[in-house]
């Protein structure tokens, strides 16, 4: 019974994000990451806020998968939160005193804001990366973006590779690993309760034959991949050819121009700007 | 240049094979032992014997994962020695193709058509010529709705046949399946042995390596290997009725040349048959109708 | 002969409630008699590696119960793993499961889970080597050294030292050599003979179910297409046929016969019967002829 694993959280769909050149989007990514950094103005998140929004539709991904990547962020967020509220030094009274803390209005403006970066942050990567971008074309598209870095002895596709195959082989080893536990506690071995020793002696029987069971594998496949003529990067092709095409330049264009948006919405002092 | 005369596609003379060709005590062990074997062009030949017969280090020796120790490996007329330059050994393995046990140990990419592309890639085909091999390799092995399936969502033979895919992408001249049943259900061994068998039709040298006796008596000829030589060579037919052979070295025949070999037993005059169609008809024709 | 373990209405849901919901077993029902060999047999994906970890507690059925000697395994949750030590399970390449350093310890993993003392563990690892064929030097050799045959037996072994009363095994000779998987099938024989056990065997192998199980079941999309006798059950291969499963060779030869008009009389599914009953028709039809040629003559 082979279950499939889905790795990380690649959400299959053909939307226009899927579809977009995968070193594109990690470019875009950058430049997300830089846009979430430049908002310093109420109209320059909202401006965030609604781009995310937009991203977050494009994808065709639902709301509710998307969230939970925040779910899993939460305590960060409190903590960012909490952090900011109190010790954002304010100029007036503080709005609330006790002990050491001092609590100001612009604590509570840059605490909002300094989540909702995070929040922003954690959701567009997610989307622009993790949901629309399979592992092995994240693996592909840092080979390729890498690839100047071979002229100086770097073996970048030895690397992407080595990447490659590991993800190819996540889902295997993880089956193995399940099928020698059931082996084990067929043979009454608990996983689940016991003294500390017996548990880490437990292990070892799972540990060992998953090790051995890995080589082999590693082993195996090493002979078939030469035998299918691997011989490294070098001359090797490709049946899907990376194409930056004219929509990527498109959607590189409306990044940078709600970049450019983000900066000038700076300047509206509604409300708190930091 | 060194003129092979008449020789198959690959060629065995007195080849042997020891993992320890200089033991610290004691006389050499060889896993092969002055093998003698020709392989024609387009023939379909199992090769078959227990564990430890030698057929398993005949298959790495193909392969070129080994060489020989003593002896002679030609295969389409270049000999195999360590002399070999790096392209030449491409050139061998784009020519013969392997198919090994573990459908999961041996599929590289996620993606099947992904997969069968890694031959072509690495032999640096330009995209559209990688696109029209992965195709036909598809359909040659009738997966092609599976063309954009993740490998590990694929029953065992369906993945075997992924595989077979992706060396027929090299096209290649042969195909070594070593043991490529073993680990299927019957319905991925019929599938694999038909298209073993479509292989064979198209030409390609198809060596079937096994230890399952009905999968031999679907080959051409029968090569039998045993404690690292061949005993015995011949068609099915020949093989699976010399029952003297067959008791001397333990090997149990499938259960329809068993059956006329136990009636032979018990005194019946009757010709060799391997299917069970055959083996019916011998029947009835001796029974008069 | 009482029912050692019994499947009362048993229905298996893989995955509930999310998209890869699948009925593995759909409302099975079925016993197995003490001290019989029984055969499992399905395609892939029939159910039938379900089934098995049902029956020693690795799974819990989503309705229905599973009887041991009577009584409902379930029963006690946190006991669920002495219900392991009385079915023991050998998974598919069970071999893959050894990991101590010497075949000795290996074997001697179960019964010191079982908390045995030290002489019994010691006896129980001694009697199980026999019963499976490994020497005295084999089982000092790390378990990794061995060749593939001795390995599985070795594997098999750490089951049996637990004294099971149901052995259940998952192909047990899958990728073994003629003589290998004879090896395999006499140790469980042997096991069965010393401890009257009962086992049950799941294979794809047509011809080891036919020669070994007094019983079949034929499972087939998560429910039970046939369940009798070996006889019964190779006698009519359209079942067999209908749940997408091969006949043995020596069936279908049987099969093209009756065809052809010539009927063996009793369902035979093993070589030596197949060549009793055939040699017993052109016996037959030869004295026949002869006797008629006689008869002519003496006219």
């Amino acid at each position: 019974m082979s279950r499939s694993i889905t790795l990380g959280q690649y959400y299959p769909a053909s939307s226009v994000l899927h579809r977009a050149d995968g070193r594109m989007k990690l470019i875009l990514t950058v430049v997300f990451m830089v846009m979430c950094f430049l908002c310093k103005s109420l109209a320059s998140f909202a401006l965030l806020l609604l781009f995310t929004l937009g991203l977050v539709f494009a994808s065709t991904v639902p709301l509710k998968i998307v969230l939970k990547s925040v779910r899993m962020i939460i305590f960060i967020l409190i903590f960012t939160f909490v952090l900011n509220i109190f010790f954002t030094p304010g100029t007036g009274e503080p709005l609330l005193a006790f002990w050491i803390f001092r609590v100001y209005k612009d604590g509570i403006w840059k605490a909002f804001f300094m989540s909702f970066r995070v929040f922003c942050l954690v959701i567009g990567t997610g989307l622009l990366i993790s949901y629309t971008t399979s592992p092995v074309d994240i693996t592909h598209s840092i080979e390729s973006l890498l690839m100047p870095l071979s002229k100086i002895g770097i073996p970048v596709h030895s690397f992407a590779m080595m990447m490659f195959i590991a993800l190819r082989f996540i889902p295997t080893l993880s089956d193995d690993a399940e099928k020698i536990m059931t082996a084990q506690r067929s043979r009454g071995v608990d996983f689940s309760s016991g003294p500390l020793m017996g548990r880490i002696r437990s292990l070892v029987s799972v540990l060992i034959p998953l090790f051995v069971s890995s080589f082999r594998r590693a082993d195996e496949l090493a002979v078939a991949m030469e035998c299918r003529c691997y011989h490294g990067g070098e001359g090797k092709t490709s049946l899907h050819v990376m194409k930056v095409r004219f929509s990527d330049f498109v959607i590189l264009f409306v990044f940078l121009a709600v970049a450019a948006g983000t900066v000038l919405l700076n300047g509206i002092k509604f409300g708190y700007s930091m | 240049m060194t003129d092979t005369g008449k020789t198959g596609y690959i060629q065995c003379r007195n080849l042997s094979f020891s993992y320890e060709p200089k033991p610290e005590s004691g006389p050499v062990k060889y896993a092969l032992k002055d093998v003698g074997l020709t392989f024609e062009k387009g023939e379909f030949v199992a090769v078959i014997g227990r564990n430890s017969s030698g057929k398993s280090t005949l298959a790495k020796l193909f392969s070129l994962i080994i060489e020989p120790t003593s002896g002679e490996l030609v295969i389409d007329g270049k000999t195999v020695s360590s002399e070999l330059t790096d392209a030449e050994i491409l050139d061998i393995h784009r020519k013969v193709g392997m198919v090994f046990q573990n459908p999961d140990n041996q599929l590289i990419a996620t993606v099947v058509e992904e997969d069968i592309a890694f031959g072509p890639e690495n032999l640096g085909c330009p995209p559209d010529e990688i696109r029209r091999r992965v195709d036909s390799a598809l359909a040659a092995v009738s997966l092609t709705d599976y063309a954009g399936a993740e490998p590990a969502r694929l029953s065992g033979g369906q993945k075997q046949r992924v595989a077979i895919a992706g060396v027929l992408a090299m096209q290649p001249e042969c195909i070594i399946f070593d043991e490529s049943t073993a680990m299927l259900d019957p319905i991925g061994r019929r599938d694999v042995m038909n298209i073993m068998r479509s292989l064979k039709d198209k030409g390609i040298t198809v060596i079937n390596i096994t230890h399952l006796m009905d999968e031999a008596a679907r080959a051409d000829r029968i090569v039998i290997l045993d404690g690292g030589s061949v005993i015995a060579e011949g068609t099915p037919k020949d093989i699976l009725s010399d029952t003297a052979l067959l008791e001397q070295y333990g090997i149990i025949p499938p259960q329809c040349t068993a059956l006329l070999n136990e009636l032979r037993k018990k005194g019946f005059d009757l010709p060799s048959g391997v299917t069970p169609d055959e083996v019916a008809d011998i029947i009835a024709a001796a029974a008069g109708l | 002969m009482s029912d050692i373990i019994t499947l009362e209405n048993i229905t298996y849901v893989y995955s509930p409630g999310t998209p890869y919901e699948k009925k593995a077993l759909d409302n099975i029902s079925v016993s197995f008699e003490k001290g019989t060999v029984t055969g499992i047999i399905g395609h892939t994906g029939s159910g039938k590696s379900t089934l098995v970890r049902l029956l020693n507690g690795l799974e819990r059925p989503s309705s229905g119960r599973v009887l041991l000697d009577g009584e409902d395994i379930w029963l006690k949750p946190k006991s669920i793993g002495k219900i392991r030590f009385r079915v023991g399970l050998v998974m598919q390449y069970p071999e893959y499961q050894l990991f101590e350093e010497t075949v000795r310890k290996d074997i001697a993993f179960g019964p010191k889970n079982m908390k045995l003392p030290e002489d019994e563990i010691e006896r129980r690892v001694r009697e199980t080597a026999k019963t499976v064929g490994l020497s005295e030097e084999v089982l000092d050799m790390a378990p990794f050294d061995l060749s593939g045959g001795r390995k599985r037996r070795a594997a098999i072994a750490g089951v049996m030292a637990m004294t099971p009363e149901v052995l259940i095994l998952d192909e047990p000779a899958a990728g073994l050599d003629p003589e290998g998987r004879k090896k395999v099938f006499d140790a469980i024989s042997a096991y069965k003979e010393e401890h009257g056990a009962t086992v049950i065997i799941v294979s794809h192998s047509m011809e080891d179910m036919a020669e070994r199980c007094d019983r079949l079941c034929i499972l087939n999309n998560g429910r039970i297409a046939a369940y009798g006798n070996s006889g019964d059950i190779f006698g009519d291969p359209s079942v067999l046929i209908g749940a997408g499963l091969d006949v043995p060779e020596i069936t279908a030869v049987a099969y093209k016969l009756s065809e052809r008009g010539l009927k063996l009389g009793k369902a035979v599914f093993t070589v030596s019967d197949a060549a009793e009953a055939v040699a017993e028709i052109l016996k037959g039809r030869k004295a026949g002829s002869d006797g008629m040629g006689k008869g002519g003559f003496t006219l």
